[in-house]
């Protein structure tokens, strides 16, 4: 299915257009981060619309404007957004591949420390991997974190 | 394609008054989630709306990001979880006080308020979008 032409168009919108044709996919994909040492590992989990229209194309904006956004938020006197147009009039980004979307979606909805840093340590602070490679139950989950076995020159290679 | 478009200010019933439809937009959810946060290792999504990702943070706590943020934090966020568990939302997973307009945080605990908890659990949040 085409998608229509959506640049200008509100993005509550294009997802409404999206939830209407579109079938979700549930990407197998998961993004395992550490953001501190006192805490237990976070699971990011895609969801199958955002998926889906990240698999289309023409629909979510571009990442730079939530980094835009992000910036605005974390002014100290931030009280509400005064450039949500960005997100509708901003040109959207072409379909991805899941790979490319899940890569979209670790700089969207992971801390930029995170993911700006990731190979900086003795091990990973993030690490993408499918569902099957996580522990198959939640028993001792605010005890999960990234294996020590894991290595920045490993991953990279 | 061109997309259909109703446009009206107001909706008036022929005996029950009239309605400003600025109401059904401000009163409508602007995002959904409903997942099974006990069934396995990782979430499964029952169904969503405007919801980017869910991070799994841990035994009971979870942040639904938003595909389309709110224009600031002060929009509501409304729960509700089997089991006579409790739910809040919009809270910061993070920092627990502060909280954000691209994401809002889903904590269940148990009814005595003692244990975060896991379970099948539907948000719905309200406000206005950036």
């Amino acid at each position: 299915m085409q998608t229509p032409e959506f640049q200008g168009t509100h993005l509550f919108d294009r997802l409404c257009w999206a939830k209407e044709n579109l079938d979700g996919v549930q990407s197998d994909y998961r993004v395992v981060y550490e953001d501190s040492v006192d805490e237990c590992a976070k699971i990011l989990v895609p969801d199958p619309n955002w998926m889906a229209c990240a698999l289309q194309g023409g629909i979510l904006p571009p990442v730079q404007v939530y980094w835009e956004l992000a910036k605005d938020e974390a002014k100290p006197d931030f009280v509400k957004h005064t450039r949500g147009h960005l997100l509708h009039n901003t040109k959207p980004v072409e379909a991805m591949t899941e790979e490319q979307a899940i890569e979209y979606l670790i700089m969207k909805d992971c801390p930029q420390h995170v993911w700006r840093n990731w190979d900086e340590g003795n091990k990973p602070k993030m690490v993408i991997c499918r569902k099957e490679q996580l522990p198959g139950t939640r028993e001792w989950r605010n005890a999960w974190k990234i294996t020590e076995e894991l290595s920045v020159t490993d991953l990279a290679a | 394609m061109a997309l259909g478009k109703i446009k009206a200010d107001t909706l008036e019933h022929s005996t029950a008054g009239s309605l400003d439809t600025q109401y059904v937009v401000n009163g409508s959810a602007k995002a959904y989630l409903s997942m099974d946060s006990s069934g396995g290792s990782t979430t499964t999504f029952f169904g969503s709306f405007n919801t980017s990702s869910v991070t799994d943070v841990g035994v009971g706590k979870y942040d639904q990001n938003f595909t389309n943020s709110f224009t600031g934090a002060n929009y509501s966020g409304l729960g509700i979880a089997h089991n006579n568990v409790n739910v809040i939302t919009n809270v910061n997973n993070t920092t627990f006080g502060s909280y954000a307009a691209g994401a809002s945080g889903i904590v269940l605990y148990n009814g005595a308020g003692s244990a975060y908890t896991d379970v099948d659990v539907s948000t719905a949040h309200l406000g206005d979008l950036a």
